[in-house]
């Protein structure tokens, strides 16, 4: 029985996870399951080329966008951001019927939501 | 070692040995060789008797039969049957265990001519055992760099490191690679065969160094070989008597060489043949709507070819799109030069990966990145510029690259000169290749972060380098002093003016307007806090460097008066350079 609550417990956490998103340097949002890590930015190659602003080492070399330039880099899949401000946050969906694009809504404010990073 | 460990060892023995002289039949047809090869077959019957491997001693008993009834006089064997046994020999040799009765069957009919192999084949071999000897010596240096760590002796346990990663190096490079030489030891075999089956007379000669190839890659490279090799046995080298005809030697060459040039390995496979026949190409292109590509390159085309069907040689699943294929898809490339009646040169090249790269690490501004060693043509420690070149030992090179305070040019091997404004040191790093438009790849491990490895082809950042003349005035009474601050400020670049007293310093001062005033304190007249106090009522602006053995309780009093900072004489002069750098910046 106990077991079973257990496993009903777990289910519920990974639930109420997969609805949770990372609100990155104020700015935009995305998925929390898109998140790898949050790094130290000291790990960071201060390098500008292209978009980019540098670069980070996390089992490959991601490129690092820089936000507001500060201590911390949230890693995702293919690119990396460089902001001091990182919370999650759940909230409404919103959807902008003219691009498609999807934001979210939380007492904080609205934020665009990157789905693939 | 067992009973069947020495066997297949001996086994694999003279049936190498027993091949050498097998080629060496077909090329000179000595008939002394066949008593050595009959003899050698001999014994390996036996032996194979004496492990109880049954299929193997009927196998060579049939062989020995034939050598036997040459030596009593029937003409069994001849070129054909030798080639046949070149067929046969070398799989039987990969074996560890007993012929299969459908194995030995196989072969069987393969000497006897009631089955023809149909494709040559070429094997590749290799062992990936670490000798444990090695595992404990890298145990050994491991040991002895902690504890020289430990003893605080940092010059043996770098040392033992440094050790240590060789050892590591050459595990990963025997792992990973394979030596050339090795994949194609018996590629003369594969010649011969399409040659005997071709009814020409072909010679092959390798001119292959120490290189070797990521053993991923061996088969294909094999396959890509044998292709191009086939289709100039085939299609390339004329028949004995055309060649005679045309003046040429009966027997064909075929050249495959392989060297190393910059971070590529290159591959020429080279025949003496009739050459490529480009007017037939150029119209075939055409005929295929491709009349808008060279000749040279529509033969690298999918399904490309001047046949209406494929022969027996072409049409075997590889064309020379594999070719190119194989080497696109490793970063390089294929070129082809050819020349009527005298031959085709297939040039195949692509980069080499390494495990460890060597760079130098450099500074510019805001930027810290790397250069391959292998990119470098010269580092100068002393920077001159003349009308935004770079001049150098009496030439001039285009600057690619600068930064605001250039202090070190780095010649490229493409003669271009990257300015930058500090060199770190040369360090040894993994490479990750992951590449962005300048960058051709990552260092890891010589910082927390990984460096960026430019490319020097396509490193640009065009800030006009500065031409203005960097002028410093050192004040100091010490012949000595001014002496050695002035020659060691002249390699950098500066342009030094010196005076022995304050007096002698304001004058030039008020006549040259240096960008910088290093200035001692204990001089005879006025002393440096007087001669910095006068200067900054002419100039407030002027930075001024107390350079003195004076106590730091005394830089207070050089502030008060004007000084901008203070350094003592016992620091090393280079920090005289980045403090005068600061402040021009």
């Amino acid at each position: 029985m106990v077991k079973q609550d257990r496993k009903n417990d777990e289910k519920e956490r990974i639930r109420e996870l997969k609805n949770k998103y990372v609100i990155v340097g104020n700015t935009f949002a995305m998925p929390l399951s898109n998140v790898l890590n949050i790094l130290s930015a000291d790990v960071v190659t201060p390098f500008k080329i292209e978009e980019w602003d540098g670069f980070i080492d996390y089992n490959k070399i991601i490129p690092v966008k820089n936000i507001d330039t500060g201590k911390f880099v949230v890693i995702t899949q293919n690119v990396a951001y460089r902001t001091s401000r990182v919370a999650i946050s759940d909230g409404n969906i919103l959807r902008k019927e003219t691009s498609n694009e999807t934001y979210l809504e939380t007492p904080e404010g609205i934020y665009k939501i990157l789905e693939q990073s | 070692m067992d009973f069947l460990e020495v066997f297949l060892q001996k086994l694999n023995e003279k049936g190498q040995e027993a091949i050498e002289l097998i080629k060496s039949f077909i090329e000179n047809k000595d008939p002394n060789s066949i008593h050595e090869i009959y003899r050698l077959f001999h014994t390996i019957k036996g032996s194979a008797s004496l492990v109880g491997f049954d299929k193997f001693k009927q196998l060579f008993h049939k062989i020995e039969d034939y050598f036997k009834r040459q030596m009593n006089g029937e003409d069994v064997i001849t070129e054909d049957f030798m080639l046949k046994l070149l067929m046969v020999v070398p799989e039987v040799l990969k074996k560890n265990s007993d012929l299969t009765d459908d194995e030995l069957q196989h072969y069987v009919d393969i000497l006897e001519g009631r089955k023809i192999q149909t494709e040559a084949k070429v094997y590749v071999t290799s062992s990936e055992t670490i000798p444990s000897e090695l595992l404990q010596e890298l145990l050994s240096n491991t040991l002895s760099a902690e504890n020289s760590l430990m003893r605080e002796d940092i010059q043996n346990a770098l040392r033992e490191i440094r050790l240590v990663k060789q050892k590591l190096v050459s595990i990963l490079e025997n792992t990973f690679y394979v030596k050339l030489r090795q994949i194609l030891a018996n590629f003369d075999v594969l010649v011969m065969q399409e040659a005997f089956s071709n009814k020409k007379k072909v010679k092959l000669e390798l001119q292959i160094g120490e290189e070797r190839i990521e053993k991923k890659d061996s088969e294909m490279l094999l396959n890509m070989l044998t292709h191009l090799v086939r289709n100039a046995i085939a299609h390339g080298i004329e028949l004995p008597e055309e060649r005679t005809k045309k003046g040429k030697l009966e027997v064909g060459r075929i050249i495959i060489r392989s060297y190393v040039q910059g971070n590529e390995l290159f591959l020429e496979i080279e025949d003496d043949g009739r050459g490529l026949e480009f007017e037939k190409i150029k119209q075939k292109a055409i005929e295929k709507g491709l009349g808008n590509l060279k000749p040279e390159e529509v033969i690298f085309v999918p399904g490309f070819s001047t046949k209406d069907k494929a022969d027996e040689t072409a049409g075997r699943g590889i064309g020379l799109d594999v070719v190119k294929n194989f080497a696109t898809a490793r970063g390089g490339d294929v070129e082809v030069v050819s020349a009527a009646g005298k031959g085709t040169k297939f040039i195949v090249h692509f980069p080499i990966k390494t495990f460890l790269v060597r760079v130098l690490v450099a500074e510019a501004d805001e930027l810290r990145f790397c250069i391959d060693l292998q990119d470098i043509l010269e580092i100068v420690s002393k920077v001159e510029i003349k009308d935004g070149q770079l001049k150098h030992k009496d030439k001039l090179y285009d600057i690619t690259f600068s930064c605001t305070l250039p202090r070190f040019a780095i010649i490229t091997k493409n003669n271009k000169a990257l300015l930058v404004s500090n060199l770190i040191g040369i360090f040894d790093g993994q490479v990750s290749n992951e590449s962005y438009d300048m960058i051709k790849g990552f260092v890891k491990n010589i910082f927390v972060y990984p460096l960026p490895i430019i490319s020097p082809e396509q490193f640009l950042k065009l800030q006009k380098p500065s031409e203005k003349v960097r002028k410093v005035l050192v004040i100091d009474d010490s012949v000595v002093t001014r002496t050695i601050l002035g020659k060691f400020l002249v390699n950098f670049g500066y342009t030094v003016f010196e005076a022995e007293n304050g007096t002698e310093g304001i004058e030039i001062f008020k006549k040259e307007n240096p960008d910088v005033i290093v200035c001692d304190v204990e001089m005879p007249g006025i002393d440096g806090f007087e001669t910095t106090r006068r200067i900054r009522e002419l100039n407030k602006k002027v930075p001024i460097i107390i350079f003195s053995t004076l106590t730091s309780e005394q830089l207070s009093k050089g502030l008060e008066v004007g000084a901008n900072a203070y350094l003592s004489k016992d620091e090393p002069p280079e920090r005289l350079v980045r403090l005068i750098e600061r402040f021009i910046q």
